[in-house]
């Protein structure tokens, strides 16, 4: 009797454990089964790389979000990395250990800061100094580069503080027993060995860049327009499903559906890389 | 000549496999009720091994297969309709740290009756009494039975590890695997001194590295040498004139 | 002529020391900014009021209840189904194929970006499942989003757990299921709750996900099946919109003063939990 109870706990937690599995495939499913045959429909040419997006109009050509989605991420990514790990090596390798207990905790603090508030200060502060500098409407590429950027810096260093004060003291003590400085033995022999979780760090960042949605529809523009310059206003992947999702039915729907498999899939991609990269690692420990 | 005393636990040429390496060869051993048996040998030699396959702590290691039998009153404890939970609640174990659970003291002794359905308050407290004053730790304790287990001392945590087996009713086999090695020579005293006072309940097998400790308590010793049991016998006999070479530089001293 | 090894290494840890200063600085800013803006509007009745004029006037409370609500039944759903599934990974299996999947599965779920959530809550759940735009609808979707990270945390809670106790407890004549349920759990807990709190963070700051699947009403929900606003969907309308700033940025340093309590219950559960483990 007591060992049947067993039986039904194993099974029962069993069937939970799949939950998420469950979720993660139900989600898969809905999106592609949504989103596939609308690709066909239409055709991958004027999908993905046509440049009319006039959903009244039957057009669904979405290259210019896809232009800003990877303008926007790279511009975030060559704002956010390095500041991100220069922060992470600096924070793990120059400082007291004291004062990195407590700042690193009060980044990570930070990043739990709702993307809809970097927006707002996106729009109240640093579009209207765009504008005054540099010309342009203000909500721009370069806006949503530098809000995303600001948003991914807790990603970056979280992982990389991680991944640089994994390698073992052995290393850095045995680069300085050789008469290298603190700094030469961090980028000769430290950086080296936390290669894979830095780099791991920043295709992570990348991945949340390109997902995020509330913060870039407060300041990229939503133009729909492939951008010429960074101070252009641009419309990206994923706040063009957001923008359209309310008011869009029949073939416009499953277009944001087609745009929701393409973000999946990279999106998808780009974690499976850092994933096994960061694994990879683990797993020589 | 005496009568032959009731055999409590029988091995017959068991085997234990972990993976493929055999910790331990044919054992074949008769162990009566109600005596003290002393499980000594140098580390590696399976004593370990062999106690927790009376108890069937064994199959919770991956990979062990077992073979041959192991009768507690004439049943096989490895037949597939026997009970584990139950064959516990009769064998129970005191391991070589002691092991407070993260709970107050009386929960500690309580863990094994509440487990087996006993709910009555006042019947819990007489549980808690007996068993603390059975494992010499009642006078230190009686005012502080809602204090964590934790905070207790080495010596006064085995102690309550051994008070919590007593507390379970089913007992009848007291195992304990080198229960005194990090303890105090008194709280390794008071533990011994509990032990020859229980055999007359219970049948109690003591692993242990320490041959004095093994001359001093045990009635009957059994010498393991790499997963083999190299003698039985009265402990007196074990000691001074053993039957094998083997035991005889054991005890003496020769390797250890 | 080379530059003495000393002089690069000075120059680095200026860059660094700069790059992380700037970082800093800036997270801080924008905390300090909103809070400075934002914190003169707060009053009780901006509070525990309702709004007027679509929110030009008045208070933010239906959308306070909205904010506690939607998270508690996200929390609701997600933690029996993820500390389930970390007792399941921990204590009845090893590590087999079957594992592997469960846990890939559960990564993948977690790099999901939030607007995928709001478009596959809205297609499931409200038109598909007829649910409208309800509590019901968000705190499912939310639930889905939170899962991995109460999944993740309980694991790493139900492993710090010593073996010991296990031991013990089985000896002592318990199942696998009373052993997790009497010794597992309970010493796990904190770090169990640390997880929960973490989700209900980030629940609070959601956004994308919460607008496509619960709505925007502003009244005050009466059942699960009505539809609620949360603080962060509140201050995304009024930002857009373009309704008010001074409303905006009171409800903004409402919403970050929420995360950072938050946030903060939970490292402090976490380090008291990392505390008490290495006494």
């Amino acid at each position: 009797m007591n060992l049947n109870g067993e039986k039904i706990a194993k099974y029962a937690l069993m069937t939970v454990a799949f939950s998420a599995v469950a979720s993660l495939l139900l989600i898969a499913v809905f999106i592609f089964k949504e989103g596939l045959p609308f690709m066909f429909k239409v055709g991958l040419r004027d999908f993905l790389f046509a440049s009319d997006w006039d959903p009244m109009a039957g057009k669904y050509g979405i290259y210019p979000m896809i232009v800003a989605s990877l303008w926007v991420t790279l511009g975030a990514m060559l704002i956010g990395a390095p500041l991100g790990v220069a922060g992470a090596i600096f924070l793990n390798e120059f400082v007291p250990k004291p004062v990195m207990r407590v700042v690193k905790p009060t980044i990570e603090l930070l990043a739990g800061i709702p993307s809809v508030v970097f927006g707002f200060l996106g729009v109240m502060v640093l579009a209207p100094w765009i504008r005054a500098t540099m010309g342009g409407p203000g909500l721009s590429v370069l806006a949503a580069s530098v809000i995303l950027g600001i948003m991914v810096l807790p990603t970056v260093i979280s992982i990389s503080t991680d991944a640089i004060g994994a390698v073992p003291n052995s290393y850095r003590e045995g680069a300085l027993a050789l008469g290298a400085t603190r700094w030469q033995s961090v980028y000769m022999v430290t950086i080296k060995a936390a290669r894979s979780g830095i780099i791991a760090s920043i295709i992570l960042a990348m991945g949340r860049a390109l997902g995020e949605t509330m913060a870039v529809i407060m300041v990229a523009g939503n133009t729909v327009k492939i951008p010429h310059s960074v101070t252009d206003p641009v419309r990206t992947l994923t706040a063009n499903i957001a923008l359209e999702m309310a008011n869009a039915t029949g073939m416009a729907r499953e277009a944001l559906f087609a745009t929701g498999v393409v973000l999946f899939v990279v999106i998808m991609i780009l974690n499976g890389i850092a994933l096994s990269t960061i694994k990879g690692r683990v797993r020589r420990k | 000549m005496t009568a032959p005393l009731p055999i409590k636990i029988a091995a017959h040429d068991f085997r234990v496999f972990h993976g493929q390496e055999e910790s331990l060869r044919g054992i074949t051993l008769n162990i009566p009720a109600n005596r003290i048996l002393g499980v000594i040998g140098p580390s590696g030699s399976g004593k370990t091994t062999f106690l927790r396959a009376l108890n069937r702590l064994n199959d919770l290691a991956p990979e062990t297969r077992i073979n041959g039998q192991v009768l507690l009153d004439g049943q096989d404890i490895y037949a597939p309709s026997f009970n584990v939970v139950t064959l516990r609640k009769r064998v129970g174990m005191l391991f070589a740290l002691p092991v407070a659970l993260p709970m107050s003291i009386f929960e500690n002794v309580v863990y094994g009756p509440r487990l087996s359905g006993v709910r009555n308050r006042k019947r819990l407290d007489e549980i808690v009494e007996t068993s603390l004053k059975a494992a010499f730790l009642w006078d230190e304790v009686r005012d502080r039975l809602t204090m964590s287990g934790l905070r207790l001392s080495g010596g006064q945590q085995q102690r309550l590890c051994l008070a919590r087996v007593l507390a379970m009713e089913e007992l009848e086999v007291i195992l304990l695997d080198e229960p005194c090695s990090g303890l105090d020579p008194i709280s390794t005293a008071k533990i011994e001194e509990a032990l020859t006072i229980l055999k007359a309940k219970y049948t109690i097998i003591l692993v242990t590295n320490n041959t004095k400790q093994a001359a001093r308590v045990a009635d009957e010793t059994a010498f393991f040498l790499m997963g083999d049991m190299v003698e039985y016998g009265a402990t007196d006999k074990i000691f001074t004139v053993p039957d094998d070479k083997r035991t005889n530089d054991y005890v003496t001293g020769r390797f250890g | 002529m080379r530059i003495p090894p000393k002089y690069t290494q000075a120059l680095a840890v200026t860059v660094l020391g700069a790059a992380t200063v700037f970082t800093v600085v800036v997270l801080v800013f924008i905390i300090v900014f909103v809070l400075s803006k934002g914190l003169p509007g707060i009053n009780w009745e901006f509070l525990f009021s309702a709004p007027k004029d679509m929110g030009r006037a008045g208070g933010i409370f239906p959308t306070l209840v909205g904010t506690v609500l939607l998270p508690l039944m996200a929390i609701a759903i997600a933690l029996p189904l993820g500390v389930g599934t970390a007792v399941y990974l921990t204590e009845y299996t090893r590590e087999t194929r079957l594992t592997q999947v469960l846990r890939f599965g559960t990564d993948c779920l977690a790099g999901i970006p939030s607007i995928l959530f709001g478009l596959f809550g809205f297609i499931f759940f409200v038109v598909m499942l007829k649910m409208g735009w309800c509590l019901l609808s968000g705190g499912l979707t939310l639930a889905i989003m939170v899962l991995p990270t109460i999944i993740r945390t309980s694991e790493e809670a139900i492993r710090a757990v010593p073996n010991s106790y296990r031991e013990v407890s089985f000896s002592l004549g318990a199942t696998r299921w009373e052993t997790v349920l009497k010794v597992v759990l309970p010493n796990a807990l904190p770090g169990i709750v640390t997880g929960v709190m973490l989700g209900i963070g980030r629940s609070i700051g959601e956004t994308a996900a919460v607008i496509f699947t619960a709505g925007s009403a502003l009244r005050m929900p009466a059942s699960a099946f009505d539809s609620v606003r949360t603080m962060s969907v509140h201050f995304y309308i009024l930002a857009r919109e373009g309704i008010s700033n001074e409303k905006a940025y009171a409800t903004a340093a409402v919403l970050i003063i929420s995360v950072l309590l938050v946030n903060l219950a939970a490292y402090s559960t976490m380090h008291r939990f990392i505390a008490r483990r290495s006494r």
